[in-house]
């Protein structure tokens, strides 16, 4: 093999996974493929999931059937990877999709011998026991540890770099599915909601949360967004979950100790806001897709994201890259219900932030009593990485941002 | 296009939206994101596809009119003749 070629290995969506069972390929060899193109879809028990590329490749073979279930770590097909001069002759594709450094690294790029397609049941793992006393505190899979590692005995050392990752060795992210055709949902509920409940539990075990509440007036900004939706086609409209999750990447940006990772009793701050957002689906999942660079969006951008994103959960296309580096999460409760919610962070993040339903508040602005549209916001934050005064910072200054709506819509 | 075939694009467009809603379960005059359990997001997937079908465009302005399965209908008839 010379040095362009390596093997692409069946990816993990969640330390519960170990195997992943191939439902259909998109390419076929000699296939030049662009980084961000969907190349399979894979199976796993909470659902299918859309696998892309993180790198511009051609397809030199394809090492696994339609239909064959193989262990994580399993190549599944073999890339010739693209230099930097080929990429750039391509067509452009979306940004959103281009990966940072540390996605490139977990792509697992090896020359070494292929373990065999593995469909019995697992083998007990070669693990120091170190390793596997720091894998069942963290709560990590030690098949994947293995399997990831190119089959050498895990070591602490790897364990804890893995965890470092995050991502794909936890229960980072759940995903959901509905089949393709209107039929009975493609995703198992129960496993879902016990991956729901491992991801609190943990969270709220390890992560000593403190919680903030300020009132946003979003009078100024409901203003601006109907003048500017009376003015555009209905497929132009602006939801309010679009501007605040703008205001919000904006405000995080600032903010550096809500805006990262924290692992192996180190934090650190992401150069970028990788904002998740929460989102119910019909048949009961909850999914969390990132828009990446978030705080480089204007509202109209963040709203194209969104649609495609809520289009892509429900029809079980959801890719991994977007799934994946999350920096930090919003959840809101919607238009009608609760108005004020308190959220549980999302491990490895250190921060959520919770919207309340907007409604009509009589506030007291400039001396006199006039009635306001409000949004209850709640933070809750990792006391380990920040105190009270840098949470009311940010609350504070994301109150300031929407006062100024027009910003949102510009960079 | 009459009242049937109005109402028949609704219920059709709702089935993408929210496809394990049976068209017999959708209430005639209830404010649809109620009983459908619609959000914001929904709401619009569906106004975007209903003024497709019917060619009739719905602004925001006008959504207090459109919250039913009746209330859509009519609306988009009136537009229509």
């Amino acid at each position: 093999m010379n040095d362009n070629v390596h093997d692409l290995k069946m990816p993990s969506f969640g330390a519960d996974m170990a195997t992943g069972t191939l439902v259909e390929w998109l390419v076929k060899p000699g296939d030049s493929i662009k980084r961000g193109s969907v190349i399979a879809v894979i199976d796993t028990h909470k659902g299918a999931i859309d696998l892309d590329l993180f790198e511009d490749a051609i397809i030199e073979a394809l090492l696994v059937e339609v239909g064959q279930q193989v262990t994580v770590g399993t190549p599944i097909a073999r890339l010739r990877s693209l230099g930097p001069s080929a990429a750039a002759e391509q067509e452009s594709i979306d940004s959103h999709n281009r990966p940072d450094n540390r996605q490139d690294n977990r792509q697992d790029v090896t020359n070494e011998a292929l373990p065999n397609v593995r469909q019995d049941a697992p083998e007990f793992i070669l693990a120091t026991p170190a390793a596997r006393a720091f894998a069942l505190k963290q709560q990590l899979s030690l098949p994947l540890l293995y399997a990831a590692n190119n089959n050498r005995i895990v070591t602490l050392k790897m364990a804890e770099t893995a965890f470092t990752q995050g991502g794909r060795f936890q229960p980072a992210q759940t995903i959901v599915a509905e089949k393709r055709e209107k039929q009975q949902s493609g995703f198992d509920n129960h496993a879902m909601r016990q991956a729901i409940s491992d991801t609190v539990t943990r969270s709220k075990q390890q992560i000593p949360h403190y919680y903030l509440s300020q009132r946003l007036d979003i009078s100024a900004l409901e203003h601006y967004l109907q003048n500017y939706n009376s003015k555009v086609s209905a497929e132009q409209r602006i939801l309010l979950a679009a501007p605040l999750l703008c205001a919000i990447a904006r405000t995080l940006i600032k903010n550096k100790q809500l805006n990262g990772v924290y692992a192996n009793n180190t934090f650190s701050a992401n150069d970028t806001v990788n904002l998740a957002n929460a989102i119910n689906l019909r048949a009961g999942g909850l999914v969390m897709p990132v828009i990446r660079d978030a705080q480089t969006l204007t509202a109209p951008l963040i709203m194209e994201r969104l649609k495609e994103q809520v289009e892509r959960a429900r029809s079980g296309s959801l890719r991994v890259s977007e799934l994946s580096d999350g920096s930090c999460t919003v959840t809101s409760i919607g238009e009608r219900g609760a108005e004020q919610m308190f959220a549980v962070i999302y491990p490895p993040q250190v921060a959520i932030i919770a919207l309340g339903s907007p409604h009509q508040e009589a506030m007291v602005v400039d001396g006199i009593v006039q009635v306001r549209s409000i949004i209850e916001a709640t933070l809750a934050a990792d006391h380990r990485v920040s105190d009270g005064h840098v949470g009311a910072r940010l609350l504070y200054q994301l109150n300031q941002q929407l006062q100024k709506p027009d910003q949102l819509w510009s960079i | 296009m009459d009242n049937q075939q109005i109402k028949a694009i609704i219920l059709e467009e709702l089935g993408n939206i929210a496809p394990e809603i049976e068209a017999s379960d959708v209430p005639d005059n209830e404010d649809l994101r109620e009983a459908l359990e619609l959000d914001s997001m929904d709401f619009l997937n569906l106004v975007i596809a209903v003024s497709k079908r019917t060619h009739v465009a719905i602004p925001e302005a006008d959504y207090q009119q459109v919250l039913t399965l009746n209330g859509m209908t009519r609306y988009v008839q009136n537009l229509l003749a």
